[in-house]
């Protein structure tokens, strides 16, 4: 079973969950909280991720990819929306650049790579003759297995700090503290 | 409400390490539905850019 193309979505999830590490590092480092926007781009890094992982563990698919393509665009759309709101002049933007560019910008780039990607990905017809469907984590590939363990710890991590921070309630537009440590 | 978000995305996760694949990419649409709504509710100050 030629299980090359899975392990290049592997690949994919454990750049997702680079980002996503990125994002937390950034968080505890500066001790900038992430806006509910913000929070939003986190939530499409890990639709696209999901897409990604269903491809790793199902097999890979078009409609796998396209899931992750509309996540992406979806992504991008929230990210457009945070860029938006700050390109006014006299509007302070959101956080500490990162190489000349605030994240949001940063994320807004990165969907668009992905879903320039994922397109061109979709149409390599040779990862369709993978057709062993379900495969469970302990029969993957050692690249697979890191790639899907990266994804769920980002995915968990990201479920208990965003209630941390917000609580059950709806998240402040600029947070200062964490709702769990009030 | 964010936190609950993230929590289904978890559990889409969950329908694809179990192998629902039919589950994993309809509640994957429900969730990320659920997430474009949010971001509606969120985003519904106008945009002060377009006045």
């Amino acid at each position: 079973m030629d299980l090359r193309y899975r392990q290049l979505n592997a690949l994919g999830l454990l750049a997702i969950s680079a980002v996503l590490a990125y994002a937390f590092a950034s968080q505890f480092i500066t001790g900038e909280l992430p806006c509910p926007l913000c929070l939003l781009q986190r939530i499409g890094f890990v639709a696209v991720g999901l897409g990604l992982l269903m491809n790793v563990m199902l097999g890979p698919r078009p409609a796998h990819y396209g899931f992750a393509i509309i996540a992406a665009i979806a992504g991008g759309i929230f990210a457009l929306r945070q860029v938006s709101l700050h390109v006014i002049p006299g509007t302070p933007p959101y956080g500490d650049p990162f190489f000349g560019m605030h994240f949001y910008t940063w994320a807004f780039i990165l969907f668009a790579v992905m879903i320039t990607g994922l397109a061109a990905l979709v149409g390599l017809r040779a990862q369709y003759e993978d057709t062993a469907g379900y495969q469970p984590l302990r029969l993957q590939p050692l690249l697979c297995k890191l790639g899907v363990l990266a994804l769920l710890l980002m995915m968990a991590a990201n479920v208990l700090l965003t209630f941390a921070e917000c609580g059950p309630g709806v998240c402040p537009d600029n947070p200062t503290d964490y709702w769990l440590l009030r | 409400m964010m936190a609950l978000l993230f929590a289904l995305w978890l559990g889409v996760a969950y329908c694809v390490m179990s192998g629902r694949s039919g589950a994993a990419l309809w509640g994957g649409y429900a969730v990320l539905l659920a997430s474009l709504l949010w971001f509606l509710h969120h985003a519904s100050d106008p945009l002060a850019i377009l006045l």
